[in-house]
This record gives structure tokens, C-alpha cells and sequence, in this order.
């Protein structure tokens, strides 16, 4: 039972990391119908980002979110503004779809040069404390991580919610042609998502690096998750991408308690193909 | 009328002899070239851009963005090593086996999975990918993680074996030619209009009596077996195999030459194969000791630098460029639209007569 | 010509979640007629329309294609029954030439071509039977609204049908354009091809149909030939006088 509880809470912690990440796809493919296929190397730039305030300034990893949300902020603007506004005119899926590609391949390979492949940890005080919560113990920075992207969750629910911006940003994802016509200038709105979207990965990478190796290649397993996290959420849906995400966590936790660790991929992988026909399926049938 | 007749066939000849000039440029080179380095890149180049046709045939062709070719490969190479160490069948007897199987494995996974359009199919062909995979590492059978060899010995045709680069080069050679006239052969038949059709439209594709399931399955199937026969020459040739080959980055490498070539060409992937992967090995040979992940990086570049600036391809941008109108009109002597139109017509009636 | 019509529509509803967007429809189409439907937008024309193409099933009723019923027909399954069909919303094969585009066409349906010369020959003929022989090189995506309207016709009569659905085939048009696309919708119809139409151009279904559906609502509410329907008193308040501006677009 303990045991039981301990994989729970595990599920849960690292089911918030997935939450986070969809969340952020879910913003940007709401508003531009992209997938962004970055999205994973976006939190492992947040990551490497973290790794050199961090040593650099001796920041601690948590001081250094809100430095990694501008900056990562201010990364995936540039981006939009030079490549994938012009590109969505070409109205090509293929090519946005590659294009979001191309970007994952050179933020990997370009921290694979600037940093090399080996792994790197940032040294806290802190990373091995322990804190009992009845039968379970939890690692300090994983609590940490958690409630501080929790509270950014509903941050950005209520952003999206109740703010000017955030109303125009769900006036554009509804209907880009009619928002444009009431004044609402959608290039703007395109830059803000992007920019919000590479942010909240990048402030996943910060959260993650108290307790995760950072590599070149980290963001990969986090990149998939955020698009199953968005499918099975719902698209749009950023209640839904928050459970789905918990979801995913607990299932990927459950399945290596009780069958085996090294099924747990193997598992996710084929529950999301599942998932995704049986969907297409009952939408086709309500047709 | 005659002229005309006589300016079409000048033209034919005239591109007969460039592609038969190139060709025999590739088939003389191992004659001249003895590095075994160069044929080594010269190998790679053949292998990829045929995996690249490949995912070009399913991408390009049909519209359907496929990032787990990788999977497709690995599996042909797994089914026909398999076969080969553990039931000691030929090894090309074992490639015609990968192939069925291969194609058989990606018709009836797809089936269902091709009721889902644009990124969804993306996504299942990730997911599906690395189920493969995992699914390899948590097998005995397959050898998980470690691999499978296979035997190293005497050189030999029947039992494809050679420790000269010289044979892998031909019979890569031989496949690329081969998969190419395969490729253009669909281009031009009935599957290829069918294909192209569904690209461009779906709806409309079925409103002109197109089962758009039917073709797309035809079209996954083909395209796997080619890339199951990549998998079996790769494994020919590296003479191990091991789960690595069917990662996700793989997956993205075998689509960028047809997108960089231009992804709407059946020569694109050639065209973008024979850029792209000399310019990354030579990357890779020079600085990857100091650099890993350098020609990575250029492929990133160059993929980012093609779509944002030339969105079809090098081809796309050749195509209207004032090269191939000077390559036509100078050198070929390619006669106007119109000419061929009329000697078309002009065959036709003299047929009825 | 048989008694059987073509066509025949019995009783069909849509339902999409709760709002019906057709309910209750009968008619039929006699064959080698021009049949037109018109009602103001909104009232289910293009919904009828897509449900007897088979592009989704009706929630009740059946459709009849020669007294053969046809509900459960998939899309891609109407070429062989001879029914071809337009879209509103033009899908022309962007990234091909418009030869390409038709000679797409003629290798399926039922009288598909068995060889690419026989495909070109066919896509030739169609090509200058619609008027596009001029524009056959060019890209279709390059082609402005008349042509594109135009070629989505001639995608559709290279399945060489019996039965034409033509989806708004005028909208957007100029009157000449007009003029010149009910022409060839006239000569399409001489050569033996029944055609149904939805329209919201009263003059083209007045010049055009022998025979004309009034939707509104997702009901019928009149049918008739073309002076009747006009002097209906319910048509002309709901469609006439709404929509006053139409008559002469």
C-alpha cells in the first residue's frame, strides 16, 4: 500500500511536469494550428539556461525562473517573428510541420556543440532532502517544482481567462479572420503565443534541473508527452491539458509498479495511438 | 509536322545522353576512387536517398507527413537479420521476406490509424515508431537493447558479404536506380494521380471516385517496404543492427533530404541526397572530434534555410529558375510545349488512320 | 424518358447535436432535367446537397438513385453510379496544371482510363468542351474564380456522369461570367446529362431549371417550375423579400 501511495505521489509530481509542457503546445496550436515539434528542445534550452545563470551568477535554480521565462520569452518571439509568421502564409502543413522540426534539430545539436553530450547536474543544498507526508517521502525540489507549477498554472488559466490579452488570444484561436476584423492584430497575438508557449517550457527545464540530468537530448521524452497531454486533453482545453498531463504521470507510474519500468514507454506510446483512433472514430460517427 | 517530330526526338536524345553521361560518371567512380571513405559516403548517399524516396512517396506524393520511417527500416533489417542468423536463410531470400513482412506489419497497423489526417497522422507515426522500439529493447527475441551481428566471412554474391566498399557500392547503385524508376513509374499511373489528388484535397479526391484509404494503405505499404529494403542493405552492409537505428532523430534524417531536394519531385530526395550528405560527413570527419553534432546542425540550417526561403526545395527553385530555361533552350534543345502537344496529336490520328 | 425519377429524396432530417439543419425534405429529380434548389442562407441547401452526395448520412430518411437506395453510399462510391459532383468551395489540385487536374479525373469513375494516353486524350477534349484548352499549362492555383469554377466542372464531367451535382457553381461570378457559365451548364445538359443545382442567383435558376426546390428553414416549402415558385406568396416573403437584393446580383 505504501508502495502503492509512493507511486501515486510520484506520478502526480512528474505528471505536472507533462501538464506544464502540454499546457504550452496547447496555447500555440490553439491559436496557430501548428504543431510545435520543438517543444521539448525548447525546455531543454530553459534547462541549459538555468544551468548557466546558475553557475555563472551562483543563482539558485529556483531565483533563476523568472530570468529563464523572459529570456525564453524573448527566444520563442524572435522566433515566430522571423520564421513561422512568414512560413504560415505559405499555408503548407508540411513545411511548418518541418520547420518546427529544423528548430528541434538545432537547439539539440547546438547544445551538443556549445555544451558537449556529457550530463550536467546543478549542486543544491537541498536536493537531497527528504520530507515525510505519512507513508510517502517526497524529495524537496520535486515538492518545490510542483507547487511552483501549479500556482503558474493557474496563473495562466486565469491570463487566458480574464485578462484583455488573454480574451484576444482566445478571440484568434476561435476565429483568426473574425478577431482580425474587430481590431485585433493577429501577428501580435501570434508572437505573444509563441512567446508564452516556449516560456512555460522553458520554466518547465528550470523546475526540472533541480532533480534531472541536463543533456542535449532531455527534452525529447518531454516534447512527445506535451503532444499526447494535448491530444487526450482536449484541444484548446488548458483544464484538460493539466488533468491529462496528471494522467499520463500517474499511468506511466502504475504501469511500471505493476508490470514492469521498462514497459512504461512502451505502454504510453501505444495507450496515445489507442486513444487517438478510438477518438477520430467517435468523431467521425457523430458526423 | 515532320520538323517537329525531328525536334522532340533531337531533345530525347539530348537528355538521354546527359543521364546516360551521369550515369556512367557513378559507375566509373569506384574505378577511379579507391578511398574507402569517400565510397563509404557514396554508399550512404545511395541508402538514404532511397530510404528518403521512401518517405517522399507517403510525404511528398500523398501529403502524409510520416516521421517514423526509422521504424519501417529498423523492422526490415531486424526481419531479414533475423532470419538470417537464426534460420540461416540467404540473405536475399531473407530481404524479399523483410519486405512482405514489413508491408504487411505497416497495412494492417495503418489501417486504422488512416482515418486520422494531418498532424494526427504525424503523431501516430512518432508514437508508432517508438513502440517499435521499446518493443525491440523489451524482447529476447529481438536481442533487446544489444543488437543483432551478423556472421562476417569469405566474400560472396550469395551470401552478400564483401570486405571491399566496391559491390555495396553497385548493388546501392542498382537500388537507387531501381526504387527512382519505381517512384516515377507511380508518378505517372493511375496510384500516382490517385495520390496526388489526395495531397491536394481529400474531399475532392473521393467526389472524383478516389477511396482515399485504399490509396493511402497502397501508398504506407509501398513506402515501407522500400524503406524495409534500405534496412536490409544498411544491415548487409554495417553488419549490425541494434535499436538505436529506429530513434526518432533517424526518423527526421530520411525525410530531410527529399524536403531540402524538394519534397513535390521524385528527384528531390536524390537531388538533396547527394547535397546533403557528403557536405554532413565531410562535417562529421572534420569536426565532430571537437564539435559533435556539427552536421546536425547544418542539416537543421540548411532544412530552416529551404523552408523559409526556397519553400519548394532546390528542385522547386531550379524548376523556374533561369538555369534550367538556359539547360533546356541552350543545351538540350528543348523544343516548345506546343511541339510535344503536336506530335503527340499528329501519333495519335496517324494511329486511327 | 422512364418514369423513375433519378433521384428521389424521401424524408430526409440532418441533425448536428441538437440543431436540425434539414428536416423532413422529399423530392426527386426527373432524369435529363435541370433541377435547381434555392432558399436564403441557411436553410439547408448545401446540407441536402452533401447528403445526397454521401459526404455524411442523413439522421433519417433514404435517397434513391433509380430506385436503387444509395444512403449508405461512401463518396468515393458515386463515380461508378455515373454522379458527379461540384464543391462550393472550389478544391481544385492547386499544385497541378489544369491538364493535370482533369486528366486526374479521367482515370477514375466508371469509364476509367486504362492508359495515360487515353486519360490526356479524354482530359483534351473536356478541356476544350469547358473552354480552359487555352489555360491547360497553367497551375490551377494561378487561375482566377470563373476558371477555377470552370475547371471544377470539367473535373467532374471527366468521370463522364450522367447525373451533375453543381454546388453554387455562379457564386461570386460577374454577370458576363454568368451568362457564359449557364451556357455551358445548357450545353453540359443538351449532351444528355441530368443536372441538379443550388443556387442563390435567381437568374441563373430562372433561365436555367425546368423544375425548382425551395428550401427554408431546413423545410421545403414550395417546388414547381420555375413561375410558380417565383409567384408562390410564401417564397416571396421569405426569400424575395429578405433577401430582395439577390434577385438581381
Amino acid at each position: 500500500m505504501d508502495i502503492f501511495l509512493q507511486a501515486c505521489v510520484n506520478g502526480l509530481l512528474m505528471g505536472g511536469f507533462y501538464s506544464l509542457m502540454g499546457m504550452g503546445q496547447n496555447v500555440i496550436f490553439g491559436v496557430m494550428k501548428i504543431v510545435n515539434f520543438c517543444h521539448g528542445e525548447m525546455l531543454m534550452v530553459g534547462m541549459y539556461l538555468t544551468y548557466v545563470l546558475s553557475t555563472a551568477f551562483g543563482l539558485d535554480p529556483y531565483l533563476c525562473v523568472p530570468f529563464v521565462a523572459v529570456l525564453m520569452f524573448m527566444l520563442g518571439a524572435v522566433i515566430q517573428h522571423t520564421l513561422i509568421t512568414p512560413s504560415l502564409g505559405t499555408k503548407s502543413f508540411t513545411n511548418l510541420l518541418f520547420l518546427t522540426v529544423g528548430l528541434g534539430l538545432l537547439l539539440s545539436n547546438g547544445a551538443l556543440v556549445i555544451f558537449g553530450s556529457e550530463y550536467r547536474t546543478i549542486p543544491t543544498s537541498y536536493a537531497q532532502t527528504y520530507i515525510s507526508l505519512g507513508p510517502v517521502n517526497v524529495a524537496l525540489p520535486r515538492l518545490i517544482s510542483f507547487c511552483v507549477l501549479v500556482v503558474i498554472s493557474v496563473v495562466l488559466f486565469a491570463f487566458l481567462k480574464y485578462t484583455t490579452t488573454g480574451k484576444q488570444i482566445r478571440a484568434v484561436s476561435q476565429n483568426p479572420v473574425g478577431a482580425e476584423v474587430v481590431g485585433i492584430n493577429a501577428k501580435r497575438i501570434y508572437i505573444l503565443t509563441y512567446g508564452i508557449g516556449t516560456a512555460l517550457a522553458g520554466v518547465a527545464g528550470a523546475l526540472l534541473t533541480g532533480f534531472y540530468t541536463i543533456f542535449p537530448t532531455a527534452g525529447a521524452s518531454f516534447g512527445f508527452r506535451a503532444l499526447i497531454v494535448v491530444v487526450v486533453g482536449g484541444l484548446g482545453s488548458i483544464p484538460g491539458a493539466f488533468f491529462a498531463g496528471i494522467f499520463l504521470g500517474l499511468l506511466e507510474t502504475m504501469v511500471a509498479l505493476f508490470i514492469s519500468p521498462s514497459y512504461s514507454d512502451l505502454i504510453v506510446f501505444i495507450t496515445f495511438i489507442v486513444i487517438l483512433v478510438v477518438r477520430q472514430m467517435i468523431i467521425i460517427r457523430r458526423k | 509536322m515532320s520538323e517537329n517530330v525531328k525536334a522532340v526526338r533531337a531533345y530525347r536524345r539530348n537528355v538521354a545522353l546527359a543521364l546516360g553521361l551521369l550515369l556512367l560518371v557513378f559507375v566509373l567512380i569506384p574505378v577511379f576512387v579507391k578511398s574507402p571513405y569517400i565510397l563509404n559516403i557514396f554508399v550512404l548517399v545511395f541508402y538514404m536517398s532511397t530510404l528518403s524516396m521512401a518517405w517522399n512517396l507517403l510525404g511528398g506524393m500523398t501529403g502524409q507527413n510520416s516521421l517514423g520511417h526509422a521504424a519501417y527500416m529498423g523492422l526490415g533489417a531486424y526481419a531479414s537479420c533475423l532470419l538470417i542468423t537464426k534460420a540461416g536463410a540467404n540473405p536475399w531470400l531473407s530481404a524479399i521476406f523483410g519486405m512482405i513482412v514489413v508491408g504487411l506489419v505497416a497495412g494492417v497497423i495503418f489501417y486504422p490509424c488512416f482515418i486520422l489526417r494531418g498532424p494526427y497522422f504525424t503523431l501516430v507515426s512518432i508514437a508508432f515508431g517508438e513502440a517499435m522500439r521499446q518493443f525491440i529493447i523489451n524482447s529476447t527475441f529481438f536481442g533487446r537493447a544489444s543488437g543483432v551481428g551478423l556472421p562476417f566471412g569469405r566474400d560472396s554474391w550469395l551470401d552478400f558479404r564483401f570486405g571491399s566498399k566496391v559491390p555495396y557500392y553497385y548493388v546501392g547503385l542498382a537500388m537507387v536506380l531501381l526504387i527512382y524508376l519505381l517512384m516515377k513509374k507511380i508518378e505517372r499511373s493511375r496510384m500516382g494521380y490517385a495520390l496526388r489528388t489526395i495531397r491536394e484535397d481529400e474531399d475532392a479526391a473521393a467526389a472524383i471516385g478516389i477511396n482515399p484509404t485504399k490509396y493511402k494503405i497502397m501508398a504506407v505499404v509501398v513506402s515501407a517496404m522500400v524503406a524495409a529494403l534500405v534496412g536490409f542493405f544498411y544491415a548487409s552492409y554495417i553488419r549490425y543492427i541494434d535499436p538505436d537505428l529506429m530513434v526518432q532523430a533517424k526518423s527526421t534524417e530520411s525525410v530531410l533530404p527529399a524536403v531540402v531536394g524538394g519534397a513535390a519531385y521524385v528527384e528531390g530526395p536524390l537531388v538533396g541526397g547527394l547535397i546533403m550528405i557528403p557536405l554532413s560527413e565531410f562535417l562529421r570527419a572534420r569536426y565532430s572530434a571537437m564539435l559533435p553534432g556539427i552536421n546536425m546542425l547544418l542539416y537543421a540550417i540548411a532544412l530552416l534555410a529551404v523552408i523559409r526561403f526556397r519553400p519548394t526545395g532546390i528542385l522547386g527553385w531550379y524548376m523556374h529558375s533561369k538555369t534550367k530555361k538556359f539547360v533546356d533552350e541552350k543545351l538540350l534543345r528543348k523544343p516548345p510545349v506546343e511541339v510535344f502537344e503536336a506530335v503527340e496529336l499528329q501519333k495519335h490520328s496517324g494511329k486511327e488512320a | 424518358m422512364s418514369n423513375t425519377p433519378i433521384i428521389e429524396v424521401r424524408h430526409i432530417t440532418k441533425r448536428f447535436k441538437g440543431l436540425t439543419a434539414v428536416k423532413d425534405v422529399s423530392f426527386s429529380i426527373r432524369e435529363g432535367a435541370i433541377t435547381g434548389m434555392i432558399g436564403p442562407n441557411g436553410a439547408g441547401k448545401s446540407t441536402t446537397f452533401n447528403m445526397i452526395c454521401g459526404y455524411y448520412p442523413p439522421t433519417e430518411g433514404r435517397i434513391f438513385f433509380k430506385g436503387q437506395d444509395i444512403t449508405d453510399k461512401k463518396a468515393h462510391e458515386y463515380t461508378k453510379m455515373k454522379i458527379a459532383r461540384t464543391f462550393q468551395i472550389m478544391k481544385p489540385l492547386k499544385n497541378l496544371s489544369v491538364l493535370e487536374n482533369v486528366v486526374a479525373s479521367c482515370y477514375f469513375g466508371h469509364a476509367a482510363a486504362r492508359s495515360e494516353r487515353e486519360a490526356r486524350e479524354r482530359a483534351m477534349e473536356i478541356l476544350e468542351f469547358t473552354g480552359l484548352f487555352d489555360k491547360r499549362h497553367i497551375l490551377s492555383k494561378d487561375m482566377g474564380t470563373p476558371d477555377q469554377k470552370r475547371l471544377e466542372m470539367a473535373r467532374a464531367l471527366a468521370t463522364k456522369p450522367e447525373l451533375l451535382f453543381l454546388d453554387e457553381n455562379m457564386a461570386g461570378l460577374n454577370p458576363a461570367e454568368t451568362e457564359a457559365a449557364i451556357e455551358l451548364i445548357r450545353q453540359i445538359n443538351r449532351s444528355g446529362v441530368t443536372i441538379f443545382l443550388i443556387e442563390h442567383i435567381m437568374q441563373a435558376v430562372v433561365s436555367l431549371c425546368e423544375e425548382v426546390i425551395v428550401l427554408h428553414h431546413g423545410e421545403k416549402i414550395a417546388e414547381g417550375t420555375p413561375e410558380q415558385v417565383m409567384n408562390d406568396p410564401y417564397v416571396m416573403e421569405v426569400y424575395l423579400g429578405t433577401k430582395g437584393g439577390a434577385a438581381h446580383a
